[in-house]
């Protein structure tokens, strides 16, 4: 353990993980809010 | 289509994703998967964990969408209905066993929203300052267990628990009766931002603790350095896997409901993927990041470690409000911080609830013809009825018997039926093209062999291990206090009741179509 109180693999493995994460939330939020799809606006018989 | 009807769709594709992800996130995001990661080996946890993700979370979730939305189409709104035309119509036996679709998130409404209203009941104490003065473990279990209990009136009267479950059901009531735009998006569109902002200013105040027993760093060393040893443990792979289904909300039949919302000219890839990344990075990212390093500072990593055997609620209530009466600085930003925790807890939950209550709502709808309103009320008036249940036997285990079968076992077992039917019974080719059907984003071709072999392989391995080890133990009530016994046995009997009801009602309906699946 180094002087931060983690080791050094423990900071390694924590931070890809969490850059892993955040890269895939920010590659799905920036496709969807860059790209110009919506709802189909047509409405949706739920009436069988 | 009429103006109530026309109402039951998604306004637009971020709520749609914060409501999906309203869904997923819950408790166990702050407060079951800390506790996980602490019982089976800290960073090695981790590892089958993504692999989870990966085989298993991410599939299963796809053709979760799939289905839902696949079952929309032919004017279903849940589970057995979606099987129904799964099977095209020819299988009778599919609706049936997608009673399993209707009956447990039904069951884990009733129960969850009554541990959700304990979080509104501790933001208020921590506005209140109630608990402040309870300065050690000890006495702050007695004040969440005399809440918790009935009839123990040491610090509360047995009204308090009842009030703050009447409060958060007719909040519920409330948001659900609007609908589907004006409700379950209106509620995620508010509040997943609220819920991510109290997360991030709660990381930052326990990254920023001074050390006490220990730093924070500690603390997330405790969680995320590895314990090598245990990653060849089977239970260890199965805790992983078994965090999977809690976190996504997988096999339980709400992904499909609000899933049938949408029309087949919708993306469900991208969409759900989104869902799922937003669910991980508030539990990896976040959860890891509060109860148990803050715990870790204030108790060190073995008090933390022993606080974490205890299960969540020792370690998201009790612990947690030890910890907020001994931050430094004025006691009314402690309490401010204590209300943020608890709120944060509250609303992960209710944006769970709502989910929760949607399949039975829609079938009520979709089957006996009633409207919105009235179906809210009916389910709202059931739950509140048998929900009083849990708040009378609460102390002899009559909420951890449905957690266990209803809330837990039968997520894999339910997970186990779908991807059989879907990868081979519908057929993984149908599947593969009714997923990319509008889709935004291509999945990986790898996915189609996994979704077809592997996560069935996965998925059975789990329960047939989980149903040896586990399940069995459980079922003969191992270990149970012999005085808790006979409520064991009403809580399973009202389980099976609520069982067979669904059944009938499954029953009655296609005998009110003719039979038909459509």
């Amino acid at each position: 353990m180094n002087d931060t109180g983690l080791t050094p693999f423990a900071l390694v493995f924590m931070t890809a993980s969490i850059a892993g994460v955040t890269l895939l939330v920010l590659y799905c939020y920036r496709r969807i809010l860059t790209g110009d799809r919506r709802l189909d606006p047509e409405e949706h018989d739920r009436t069988g | 289509m009429t103006g109530a009807q026309a109402d039951e769709r998604w306004g637009t594709r971020i709520g749609l994703i914060l409501a999906m992800a309203g869904n997923a996130v819950g408790l166990g995001n702050f407060l079951r998967f800390p506790v996980q990661a602490a019982q089976n080996g800290g960073g090695t946890f981790m590892i089958p964990y993504f692999v989870s993700f990966l085989l298993l979370g991410i599939p299963l979730m796809w053709i979760e969408w799939g289905i839902g939305r696949y079952g929309g189409k032919y004017g279903h709104g849940t589970v057995p209905g979606m099987f129904d035309v799964l099977t095209d119509g020819r299988r009778k036996w599919a609706r049936y066993l997608g009673v399993l679709g209707l009956f447990m998130p039904l069951v884990v409404f009733i129960y969850y929203t009554y541990v959700v209203s304990w979080m509104l009941g501790f933001s208020f104490f921590s506005l209140t300052g109630s608990y402040f003065g309870l300065g050690d473990v000890g006495h702050m279990r007695g004040f969440l267990t005399s809440y918790q209990d009935l009839f123990d009136s040491s610090v509360h009267g047995g009204w308090v628990a009842l009030v703050f479950f009447l409060v958060t059901m007719g909040f519920l009531g409330w948001v659900l009766s609007r609908g589907i735009r004006a409700g379950i998006e209106k509620l995620a569109l508010i509040g997943m931002p609220v819920l991510f902002l109290f997360a991030f200013l709660l990381a930052g105040r326990v990254l920023t603790l001074p050390p006490a027993e220990a730093t924070p760093l500690a603390g997330l060393n405790f969680i995320w350095n590895p314990d090598w040893t245990s990653l060849a443990e089977p239970r260890v792979w199965l805790a992983a896997a078994g965090q999977m289904f809690f976190t996504l909300s997988l096999g339980m039949g709400t992904i499909h409901t609000y899933a049938s919302y949408l029309s087949d000219r919708d993306d469900i890839t991208l969409t759900g993927l989104s869902t799922g990344a937003t669910n991980e990075f508030a539990e990896v990212v976040l959860g890891g990041t509060i109860a148990i390093p803050a715990a870790v500072v204030f108790f060190g990593v073995g008090g933390a470690r022993e606080i974490a055997e205890g299960g969540s609620f020792d370690l998201g209530i009790v612990a947690m409000g030890v910890v907020f009466q001994g931050l430094p600085g004025p006691e009314l930003l402690a309490r401010l911080t204590a209300f943020l925790w608890f709120f944060l807890l509250f609303i992960a939950g209710i944006t769970s609830a709502v989910a929760q209550a949607s399949p039975a709502i829609s079938f009520m709808q979709e089957n006996f013809r009633l409207r919105r309103r009235q179906a809210v009320r009916i389910l709202i008036l059931a739950a509140l009825s048998i929900g009083l249940l849990h708040v009378v036997f609460f102390r002899h285990g009559f909420l951890d018997e449905w957690d266990y079968w209803a809330g837990t076992f039968g997520l894999v077992v339910f997970a186990g039926i779908e991807i059989l039917l879907f990868s081979f019974v519908f057929g993984i080719d149908r599947g593969w093209e009714e997923l990319h059907r509008g889709a935004d984003l291509r999945i990986p071709a790898i996915y189609r062999p996994i979704m077809k072999w592997v996560t069935p392989a996965f998925l059975y391995a789990l329960l047939i291990w989980w149903g040896v080890t586990d399940a069995v133990p459980a079922l003969l009530m191992d270990g149970k206090n012999p005085a808790d016994i006979p409520y064991l046995w009403l809580s399973r009997g009202v389980l099976l009741t609520l069982l067979a009801g669904c059944l009938l009602a499954i029953h009655r309906a296609w005998r009110g179509k003719g039979g038909s699946a459509t």
